[in-house]
């Protein structure tokens, strides 16, 4: 169960439309390294992890992607307001418009809509922070190209706080993997998964 | 007598500090996930765990609620008085 709480977890204050940024940053939205991806990722995991301080961090860290996506919802919606026909013809933005006028929608920069192909759950704690501990450091190079593509400072304000989060989450992930090592039967030095021993050989 | 413009920057104000204390928590909750055993984390944590309890008892009574289990009734619904924040007012 979540409570909501009517507020950004970092704060969104563009003052100039760019329908050219959105374009891009709707990526991490629902793009394959996107916060949509990031929280049912952990969210999922989460079941199948066998111990409680893990499981609890997929929540926390799961919960605040929930928050992200909404950072970046408010970085599109702020981005596309109040846009005319003519901006959105010369900025390109015709091509998502067409499809969704200035609704939010869950897909990548290329229009590819959100896919859970891009998302793991494999029911193994190794491979599951293991593949965590990659997602974040994907989404951190996505951040970094989109600084790249953006010189508005409200925009880069948010983002440079979001990147700096994958590199938390990484950090997190990393100490958790480490965790269930610790966990291991000294006599799993094959790193069997720990989440599945019915019939193990 | 406040006038509107003062109300509005101790308002902002109070809600700035809401969000950072509260981030200062998301990031303490994290550490404390894998460093359960850290007295410094624990302690921070407590200590903006009060303070950011008084600090949105505060807020939603004079402003507001911004929490969907604690949403003022006296005057009838108010979830839906203070923008949604994603718009640039309520930033």
């Amino acid at each position: 169960m979540w409570g909501y709480e009517k507020r950004l977890q970092y704060p969104v204050n563009i003052k100039n439309p760019d329908a050219r940024a959105a374009k891009v940053i709707i990526s991490q939205y629902g793009g394959p390294d996107g916060e949509l991806g990031a929280s049912l990722r952990y969210l999922s995991q989460r079941f199948a992890m066998p111990y409680k301080e893990v499981s609890g961090l997929l929540t926390d860290i799961g919960t605040e992607e929930l928050a992200h996506l909404e950072i970046i919802g408010a970085i599109v919606y702020q981005l596309t307001k109040g846009l005319d026909i003519p901006e959105i013809m010369d900025s390109g933005f015709d091509t998502y418009f067409v499809d969704h006028t200035l609704g939010v929608y869950p897909q990548a920069a290329s229009g590819v809509p959100f896919c859970a192909g891009a998302i793991a759950s494999k029911g193994d704690p190794i491979a599951d922070l293991s593949e965590d501990m990659a997602a974040e450091q994907k989404a951190r190079v996505t951040y970094d190209n989109i600084l790249k593509l953006v010189d508005d400072p409200d925009i880069i304000d948010p983002i440079r706080f979001l990147r700096q989060r994958e590199i938390v989450h990484f950090q997190r992930f990393g100490e958790a993997l480490g965790i269930v090592r610790d966990n291991l039967s000294s006599k799993n030095y094959y790193y069997v998964n720990p989440s599945f021993t019915n019939g193990c050989r | 007598m406040m006038n509107g413009q003062s109300r509005q920057n101790e308002k902002s104000a109070l809600f700035s500090e809401i969000t950072e204390i509260s981030f200062a928590m998301d990031e303490l909750r994290l550490y404390l996930d894998t460093h359960p055993q850290s007295a410094e984390a624990l302690a921070l944590f407590t200590e903006y765990q009060d303070k950011r309890h008084a600090l949105v008892a505060e807020y939603t009574e004079k402003y507001g609620a911004i929490y969907s289990y604690k949403i003022n009734t006296e005057n009838g619904w108010s979830w839906a008085a203070a923008p949604m924040p994603w718009e640039t007012e309520a930033n």
